[in-house]
């Protein structure tokens, strides 16, 4: 089997609420996704999809995607998607980096290689282990009061899991966190987001002013580096965001203990064929992991929730989706849901979602 | 004749403006990139099959209300960093909203603002960062090496790299280069995937430029700690030093352990942390500062600091280019106390064609940076062609 052709579409996501990225930065009210198509000579087709998190949140953006995969098309055409290890050395030779760009060709590479074995493409990281994955919130930084408005209207909708973006003035951190935590029910899980925005000396400030609360913090700081310094410095647990993008970043996080618990999202580490191995070594080391599209439709959300379906109770610890902040669906009622709060991989064979073609428009780009 | 003499009209009025106000002294009006095609005189061949033949270097064209025209250049090898001449139009596009009424002068604010705009990118910044340093310098009048710490050094001293080719024909070329006055000689490894033949090139070289010289060997990542480790005992009781061996700086660092040679590191060094990590783990003797993996010179600038801070040597040049990049490159490098300075890179005299006939040019192995205001390096416009983007 041969990949016969690349098709690319920019697809404007409008969101259904203006964001504003944690610590202040910029305001943005759409997102730039990029959907793939990959087609065969066998018959079969692949979807892809990759959406960074606006163009201010990560090095990656909408027009790097295509840009990057023009760059790469000619080293994918004519390789078997069955192969997805050699599709991922030939982009890898073809443009170094980019894990962004690369991760919808997986994607779609992952999506044929199982309709051609007739699994899930879970089957083909490992299988799925049973049961639903928590689905998290996400909630915008504000007032104590509006966090805990924006809360009780995910918990209105079946939510349990809820991950509270922090990172603006220490003091309000605390108010918030503490306001937040009384009035968590029963059952009920709360993830502190600092997005990287907090100084060595704010996290260490607010982490001990609320030692008596067993909360856990996420990308507390800018770095790696900043998070291994401030590990000693408290006992709350710590979770890698950002700075975790390839197999070394894991080792040094896992070797030099700097997190207990990783975020894992797909489209940031170059797709699911290398956030397998994440997984692996993460499960190696104990850590919980946590699931997630950098952002998307729905594609890209089941292309998460296969991954989630793989990793075994003990480990699972939520999977984030972007479909309820989106004004668009470009497969409605179709592919991975949040249902009663929790999110299921398709059963059925391949990513087990396709997109309506007239829902996507023209293509943008073509390479065959 | 000195610089400041022939100060052109427009830098004079720039001059004449109250250096803070509610309005900007300068603001940039208009950018432009073009896509140049240049040819390398020797093709040239790496380690896992990396090749540079012939490559698009992207210029990129600040122009300002008073006149003043700034010039950038950023040029990627095709798979040697996360780097491609593709990717720089779509990075100027969401870029340049942020830049056109901004401000140039000093470089940094700018740069600072359009690392929140579009994090990361570091190739595309550099050839922003550079124009926008061609800018403040012809505002100030100034050689840009004046702007980055003043001059240390009349000229520098270049190496030469050697294709990895059969190794007479690398010595053939180390002796060519060696009677043109050149004394420091890189030995590129790795091509054919033979450890061995790797240790007969590195001799080759050693044997053909006699004692004196210096001669590292590249392997541009290529090689597994195994094959580097069994070269490089191989060759210990030479006078050489290795180059990035592997893909990571904790392979690079056993690599060093094993075989006792001094080390450069090339692409794992491109930003501060990654200089810290390498002189902690003992594995970075030398580092190669180039500025399109740093960000620019606002960047590369950092880094020198750092690097002279540590006693890191550094090789201060860019990935690959024209005129543009190389007269930054030796502006930065005359800016930085000798010592620190292991070489520089004359990248234009590696390729065709020239973009500006009149910029520095190697003599007796050595080179100095372009005299006169700014980054004083203006490609010939009957060279670039249409531009592949403008705002």
């Amino acid at each position: 089997m041969r990949i016969t052709a690349l098709t690319l579409w920019r697809v404007d996501l409008p969101l259904r609420k203006p964001y504003w990225l944690s610590g202040g930065r910029l305001r943005f009210d759409r997102l730039d996704s990029t959907v793939l198509r990959v087609e065969t000579d066998a018959g079969l087709t692949g979807w892809g999809e990759g959406c960074p998190w606006g163009h201010t949140y990560l090095p990656a953006h909408g027009p790097g995607i295509r840009a990057g995969i023009e760059t790469m098309a000619p080293a994918i055409l004519g390789l078997d998607p069955r192969r997805p290890g050699v599709v991922e050395r030939a982009m890898d030779l073809a443009l170094p980096g980019h894990l962004y760009a690369k991760a919808p060709v997986d994607m779609a590479v992952l999506d044929i290689a199982a309709q051609a074995a007739g699994v899930p493409v879970s089957g083909l990281l490992g299988g799925a282990f049973e049961g639903a994955t928590p689905a998290a919130s996400s909630i915008a930084t504000g007032t104590p009061a509006a966090m805990l408005a924006d809360i009780e209207d995910y918990r209105a909708r079946g939510y349990r899991v809820h991950s509270a973006k922090i990172g603006a003035d220490p003091e309000a951190d605390i108010a918030r966190v503490r306001h937040l935590e009384a009035n968590r029910l029963a059952g009920e899980e709360i993830y502190y987001d600092v997005n990287r925005a907090w100084t060595r000396a704010e996290a260490v400030t607010v982490m001990n002013a609320l030692a008596d609360l067993p909360v856990s913090f996420e990308q507390p700081c800018e770095t790696l580096d900043d998070c291994a310094a401030i590990r000693p410095l408290t006992r709350h647990l710590i979770a890698i965001d950002e700075r975790l993008e390839t197999v070394a970043d894991m080792l040094r996080i896992a070797r030099e203990g700097i997190a207990e618990l990783v975020n894992i999202k797909i489209n940031r580490v170059g797709g699911l064929s290398r956030a397998a191995r994440l997984r692996d070594l993460a499960i190696a080391h104990g850590m919980r992991i946590a699931v997630m599209p950098t952002g998307g439709t729905v594609l890209a959300d089941t292309e998460a929730a296969h991954l989630a379906q793989t990793v075994s109770a003990p480990f699972r610890q939520r999977i984030w989706s972007c479909q309820d902040m989106i004004a668009v669906d470009p497969a409605p009622g179709r592919g991975a849901r949040v249902v009663a709060g929790a999110m299921a991989a398709p059963e059925s064979p391949g990513l087990g979602v396709a997109p309506d073609l007239d829902r996507l428009g023209a293509p943008t780009s073509r390479y065959a | 004749m000195s610089p400041v003499s022939a100060l052109p009209e427009s830098t004079a009025a720039v001059l004449a403006m109250p250096a803070r106000g509610a309005a900007p002294a300068l603001a940039i009006t208009a950018l432009s990139a073009y896509a140049v095609r240049l040819t390398s005189h020797v093709p040239y061949e790496m380690a896992e099959g990396k090749r540079c033949e012939a490559v698009t270097s992207v210029l990129l064209r600040l122009e300002t209300d008073a006149g003043l025209v700034g010039w950038g250049e950023v040029c990627p090898i095709p798979g040697y960093l996360p780097a491609y001449a593709a990717g720089v139009a779509p990075a100027l596009a969401e870029l340049a909203p942020h830049m056109l009424g901004a401000d140039p002068l000093g470089a940094e604010a700018l740069m600072h603002r359009l690392d929140a705009v579009l994090p990361g990118h570091p190739y595309v910044k550099s050839a922003i960062d550079i124009a926008l340093w061609d800018l403040t310098a012809q505002a100030a009048a100034l050689p840009l090496y004046a702007l980055l710490g003043g001059r240390h050094a009349a000229d520098l001293p270049l190496y030469h790299s050697i294709s990895c080719l059969a190794p007479e024909r690398m010595a053939a070329i180390a002796r060519e280069a060696q009677a043109t006055g050149i004394a420091q000689f890189q030995v590129k490894l790795g091509a054919d995937a033979d450890w061995r033949r790797d240790v007969e090139r590195i001799m080759a070289v050693r044997e053909a430029v006699g004692t004196g010289p210096l001669v590292y060997a590249d392997w541009n990542c290529g090689a597994t700690t195994l094959d580097a480790i069994r070269t490089g005992r191989a060759v210990a009781h030479l006078d050489v030093m290795l180059e990035q061996p592997c893909k990571s700086l904790e392979a690079c660092a056993e690599v060093r352990r094993a075989t006792g040679l001094a080390m450069k590191i090339d692409e794992n060094g491109h930003d501060t942390a990654s200089i810290l990590r390498g002189h902690a783990l003992g594995c970075m003797d030398v580092v190669a500062v180039k500025l399109s993996k740093f960000g620019g010179l606002s960047a590369a600038r950092r880094a020198r600091d750092l690097c002279l801070a540590r006693g890191i040597q550094m090789v201060i040049e860019d990935v690959w280019g024209s005129d543009v990049t190389t007269a930054a490159g030796l502006h930065l490098a005359a800016a930085t106390p000798a010592a620190a300075v292991l070489n520089v890179c004359d990248l234009s005299g590696y390729v065709s064609p020239r973009l500006d006939p009149a910029a520095p040019t190697r003599a007796a192995g050595r080179i100095a940076p372009p005299a006169g205001p700014g980054l004083g390096a203006v490609p010939d416009p009957a060279l670039l062609g249409a531009p592949v983007f403008s705002a």
